[in-house]
């Protein structure tokens, strides 16, 4: 049933690694250096597209669907969490005026 | 267990025009956290933890005009997701390791063929790790929670101190019984996290003013404390925990409530709202002062007999040193939980008005309940140890 799967055996399953690897350090540079929320937040959804990425690699190379539907989990999951980061977003640009990280320093302590 | 009682005494009065949102994203969040108690498998744990997290994002968030809320929304959403990415990312590599979201598999798995799949399932361990010390808000990740509990509305911060709190542990503490091997990495690396909590926390709480930031850190140092019975893993520690745990939102449940009546009336939010409360209302000024007590650690409250059993867990599991330096922050903490007791009973109060009349019915109830709570547990701790 899974035997187009098979047919990745042409590319090794550590490059999946490396890249997924290498996205997921770009999304975590893009957290912590940007100060638009905007791009923090495409980010964010880089790495957890790299995620998905290891798990699809993984499922295909173990011959086992599981990783597959979970995959389909996290898409879910991220689809509501940006939904709420948005919405987050507009009410601060409505008091702010502003999309940039900067305006969140009032507390401290 | 526990929890949706916990979330039934609190719901009381938020005065705000979107009532109802507010109280079923509550539910939606409490569901996530019931998913965390019960689950034996990785897919339920990280949708567990989104159904937990969501909602909060939203409810941190809830007063729409407030930048304090708003900001605390959004760096708890972008510190929320970044730690997920994390977890998700362990739970990845774990799945490469193992071929399973399953406990049961992984844990078969890991030790019959430890040595091929070795290196990627610890680093998978690892960050799932890292995952969740963020949702519990442990020590080097935990910038997030004074920030985020003063920003919040109160009742949120009480929701986030007590629910989220048991959920989160909850989760840790099944996951690190769910039969993974206890290689060193791992162990030596809870050690310094739960090290760390506990100083980082104590340290932070004693230079606040402001009722709320020392109660986030004070909730840091306590975390730290269930880290050392998370980490002493055996059968007992699970009980502990929740003992603790039950303990702890009492207490946190009395001094919030509390605290939102003294924000509504006086506008004060620092330590000095307190003073002279001895003098002027001596009900509240005597369950606050026992739901201190208990906090830090001080006999026949429940706080006492939650940090005697994780202790005395800790210390048959060979961890001496760990105990020691337990012991050594419990004595900050008595530092600053003693000096709000003080401000109670020998300052002079800052305007000399009674209180009791103004505080409604149902608050009283809620104190009351929870500071006979705290005794009872005090008294009888066997009893609800049979219960686990």
């Amino acid at each position: 049933m899974f035997d187009f799967l098979n047919n990745t055996g042409s590319i090794p399953i550590d490059y999946y690694l490396w890249l997924s690897g290498v996205l997921f350090c770009i999304g975590v540079m893009g957290v912590l250096l940007r100060r638009n929320v905007i791009i923090m937040l495409m980010s964010i959804e880089l790495m957890l597209n790299s995620v998905n990425l290891l798990f699809v690699a993984f499922s295909t190379y173990l011959g086992d669907a599981k990783g597959q539907v979970f995959v389909f989990f996290i898409m879910l999951v991220a689809a509501a969490e940006v939904t709420v980061g948005l919405a987050i977003l507009t009410m601060i640009y409505r008091n702010t005026k502003s999309v940039d990280i900067d305006f969140l320093k009032n507390l401290k302590g | 267990m526990g929890l949706v009682f916990l979330l039934s005494e609190k719901n009381m009065n938020y005065a705000s025009k979107y009532k109802e949102d507010v109280y079923g994203l509550m539910i939606f969040s409490t569901i996530g956290g019931l998913m965390l108690l019960s689950y034996a498998n990785l897919v339920t744990l990280f949708l567990g933890i989104e159904t937990l997290s969501i909602p909060l994002y939203v409810l941190v968030g809830s007063k729409k005009s407030d930048l304090k809320s708003n900001e605390a929304a959004m760096k708890y959403f972008i510190m929320g997701s970044f730690a997920t990415c994390f977890l998700l990312l362990g739970m990845a590599l774990i799945y490469g390791a193992v071929g399973s979201f399953d406990f049961r598999e992984i844990a078969l798995q890991c030790y019959t063929d430890a040595g091929r799949v070795n290196s990627l399932f610890e680093m998978g361990i690892l960050f799932l790790l890292f995952g969740m010390i963020f949702k519990v808000s442990a020590a080097p990740f935990h910038f997030w929670t004074p920030d985020v509990y003063e920003g919040a509305p109160s009742i949120i911060t009480v929701f986030m101190a007590t629910v989220v709190k048991i959920a989160g542990f909850g989760a840790l503490a099944r996951l690190l019984r769910g039969g993974f091997p206890d290689s060193i990495l791992f162990v030596n690396f809870l050690w310094i996290i739960a090290v760390l909590t506990m100083t980082v926390g104590n340290l932070g709480a004693t230079q606040q003013k402001s009722i709320k930031r020392l109660l986030a850190f004070s909730s840091i140092a306590h975390a730290g404390v269930m880290m050392i019975a998370v980490l002493a893993v055996s059968k007992a520690s699970m009980t502990n925990v929740f003992i603790y745990l039950l303990a702890y939102s009492l207490a946190t449940i009395i001094l919030f409530t509390l605290f939102m009546h003294f924000a509504d009336k006086k506008g004060l939010s620092d330590i000095s709202s307190f003073n002279g409360l001895g003098k002027t209302n001596p009900f509240l000024a005597a369950t606050s002062t026992l739901a201190l007590l208990s906090l830090a650690g001080i006999p026949i409250t429940a706080g006492f007999f939650g940090k005697y059993y994780i202790f005395y867990n800790a210390m048959n599991q060979g961890y001496i040193w760990l105990v020691i330096l337990g012991l050594l922050n419990s004595a900050i903490a008595i530092y600053y939980y003693l000096g709000i007791i003080i401000a109670m009973y020998f300052k002079e109060p800052v305007e000399m008005k009674s209180e009791t009349d103004d505080l409604p019915f149902l608050h009283k109830l809620v104190i009351a309940g929870c500071a006979i709570g705290i005794i009872l547990i005090g008294i009888y701790p066997n009893r609800l140890m049979m219960l686990f």
